[in-house]
């Protein structure tokens, strides 16, 4: 991650997790079911999918739990931040197939199943459904890879990844979430009194710097550019603000254009490195207006058990030699 | 036996130009129509009320071989976990520094526990056990966890009936929880005006209401800005930070202005007119390029492809 330029991720450096391991799935054979409060229980072939008018969006897609709260902390960015990525995303627009079946007033939920071995099952608000999710069968312009749910995977922009059920063979439309257990027992949100959030879904606003970061080294003092990603699951990021002071003044780094929504943005600020120790930084800030917290102000509230969502700024430090280490670990 | 055949025929007839016609309302017409048989083959969704949970049960004491055989070598012999989940135990530690969560501590709802190990487990072989097996696995890891004795036996109703110890602690998505301590405009009005009323309340007066400043006749606010002008003018550091002023406009105008062109040029922009002399006039030779045969020979022989490592002679 740390090496990656620009802002689109190519296929072959995509993170990867799975419930059941990857299925071998002939796209002949599969197929999509559609069925609940509809007013006419579809199935689709890979064909059928293909067939409808097609869509194609630029989204970041990120792991709920991209770091943790308590240590050891990563000691690159890679390590730190390194599940998530940007594509661009192809199929067909999820509301579209729903109005095709036609939808009950009732209709409140969307129950998403995988073909995997663990038939992974959450359930999707309808107003996401009718408002942005797609489902996909090509990214970056090929098919999807195995790993990444070929044939046909759901994809929600902003949710937390695991949402977006891969090898997707199954929606139930139903009136109320199904409480499958990754929606109970593991995607949820534990707060040190002992209660825990549920339904969860949005990444919020993030950044991190990858040049420098954690395991790199600047050779000399003098012009070194800052560089990093940012990226919010409520929108489009408005502004990076960079410290290179350990926090006590922040700059506006340059975001690069276009800035798409629910994407990675990239962000750059020159720096002139005067060859003492110092510690760098990167806050974003998106067009709701949300600002990145520390980790400090997250562990404040949420504790070390909460697990995921974690959206912490992340400092690095720079040693008089140049080496850039991990500034909380 | 003649009148069934003809009424199938015509039943047949019919539910193909119902479907049809079911078909031509939508607005694309792709895809085909899912049966009843085939939605209850694929659903296997079980709701948190125990909906669709499958006829048939499970006893405790049927499992305790099963859960050998198929769970244990992941599990644990009692659930106490491996290269699986931790089954069991934990009920008190969920909202402690260190939770152990388990399906007894954790888990809200009994129903969910038969929708997973039938849809996902055992890991190496999904969807093999039968329905009888599967309410007698949940049977046992309840009873493993306290929920249900020894000598229960499982079924549709009494599963939905178990009331999991932690279901009423999950609570909706309250975030943004966290407000970042930046400073944004908003509340850059409100520190001024704290500051403002700190600094009215050393000076000994009344707390200064922010309306009551705005009130102030102009010319009452023209008397305090000269008075505050002629004050910060006895001061030296204003005087210094004026004198600096100047001297460093002084500077730029003298470094900037009109008299201080730069006279020098490069030697190639003074004596040619574009880069090409300037090269020539160096001793760069410029070569006419080869005329290229309209059309790439053939190569000779059969085509080859190309070599990865060209081996050097």
């Amino acid at each position: 991650m740390q090496e990656f330029d620009g802002i689109i991720t190519p296929n072959g450096l995509f993170y990867e997790r799975h419930h059941g391991g990857v299925p071998t799935i002939d796209p002949a054979q599969h197929r999509l079911m559609l069925h609940g409060l509809v007013e006419r229980p579809l199935i689709f072939t890979m064909d059928d999918l293909r067939r409808f008018p097609s869509e194609s969006r630029i989204h970041f897609i990120e792991c709920s739990g991209n770091p943790g709260y308590s240590k050891p902390y990563g000691k690159t960015a890679s390590d730190l931040v390194g599940l998530v990525r940007r594509a661009e995303w192809t199929g067909v627009s999820l509301k579209l197939v729903l109005q095709e079946a036609g939808l009950k007033p009732e209709a409140k939920w969307v129950v998403a199943e995988g073909a995997d071995a663990a038939a992974l099952t959450h359930s999707i608000p309808i107003e996401k459904c009718l408002e942005d999710a797609l489902l996909v069968y090509s990214q970056n312009g090929e098919r999807l890879r195995p790993q990444q749910g070929y044939p046909l995977r759901l994809f929600l922009p902003g949710f937390e990844g695991n949402m977006s059920v891969k090898w997707l063979r199954r929606l139930h439309v139903t009136a109320e979430p199904v409480y499958s257990r990754e929606e109970t027992s593991k995607y949820t949100d534990l707060l040190p009194d002992g209660t825990a959030r549920e339904f969860s879904f949005y990444m919020e606003a993030k950044s991190i710097i990858t040049r420098s970061s954690g395991g790199q080294r600047l050779n000399a003092p003098g012009f070194h550019e800052i560089t990093g990603i940012a990226w919010s699951g409520h929108g489009k990021i408005a502004r990076v603000e960079v410290s290179v002071d350990d926090g006590m003044s922040w700059q506006d780094a340059q975001l690069q254009d276009p800035v798409l929504t629910r994407a990675l943005a990239r962000f750059r600020l020159p720096w002139r490195r005067d060859g003492k120790p110092a510690v760098i930084q990167s806050r974003a800030i998106d067009e709701t207006g949300y600002v990145q917290p520390t980790l400090a102000e997250l562990l404040a509230v949420r504790g070390e058990n909460y697990f995921y969502h974690n959206n912490a700024i992340w400092p690095w430090r720079v040693a008089a030699g140049g080496e850039v280490t991990n500034a909380l670990a | 036996m003649r009148w069934h055949e003809i009424f199938g025929i015509a039943f047949a007839i019919l539910f193909s130009a119902w479907a049809t016609e079911a078909r031509a309302q939508t607005s694309y017409g792709i895809g085909r129509l899912a049966t009843a048989a085939e939605i209850a083959g694929w659903n296997i969704d079980i709701g948190r009320d125990g909906s669709n949970l499958p006829k048939g049960s499970g006893s405790v004491s049927h499992e305790r071989e099963v859960f050998a055989q198929q769970c244990a070598s992941c599990h644990g012999d009692k659930g106490e976990g491996g290269l699986g989940d931790r089954l069991v135990g934990g009920q008190d530690t969920i909202g402690t520094p260190k939770p152990i969560r388990t399906v007894g501590s954790y888990w809200p709802y009994a129903p969910t526990l038969f929708d997973y190990i039938r849809r996902a487990m055992p890991q190496n072989a999904p969807q093999s056990l039968s329905e009888e097996d599967v309410y007698a696995v949940s049977a046992y890891i309840l009873n493993l966890n306290g929920l249900v004795g020894a000598n229960a036996t499982l079924d549709a109703k009494s599963l939905a009936a178990v009331k999991m110890p932690n279901r009423d602690r999950f609570l909706g998505d309250a975030r943004p929880d966290v407000k970042s301590e930046r400073i944004v405009m908003s509340e850059f009005r409100a520190v001024a005006r704290d500051l403002l009323k700190r600094r009215a309340e050393l000076a000994g007066r009344a707390c200064v209401n922010p309306r009551e400043e705005n009130s102030m006749g102009p010319s009452m606010a023209t008397d305090r800005f000269a008075n505050s002008m002629s004050s910060a003018l006895r001061h030296p550091g204003v005087i210094a930070l004026i004198v600096a002023a100047l001297t460093i406009a002084a500077m730029l105008i003298v470094d900037h202005g009109p008299w201080n062109r730069a006279k020098t040029q490069p030697a190639h922009v003074a004596m040619y007119h574009t880069t090409g002399e300037a090269a020539h006039a160096a001793g760069a030779k410029v070569l006419p390029t080869q005329p290229k045969s309209p059309v790439e020979p053939e190569r000779p022989g059969p085509k080859t492809s190309p070599t990865v490592n060209p081996v050097t002679p």
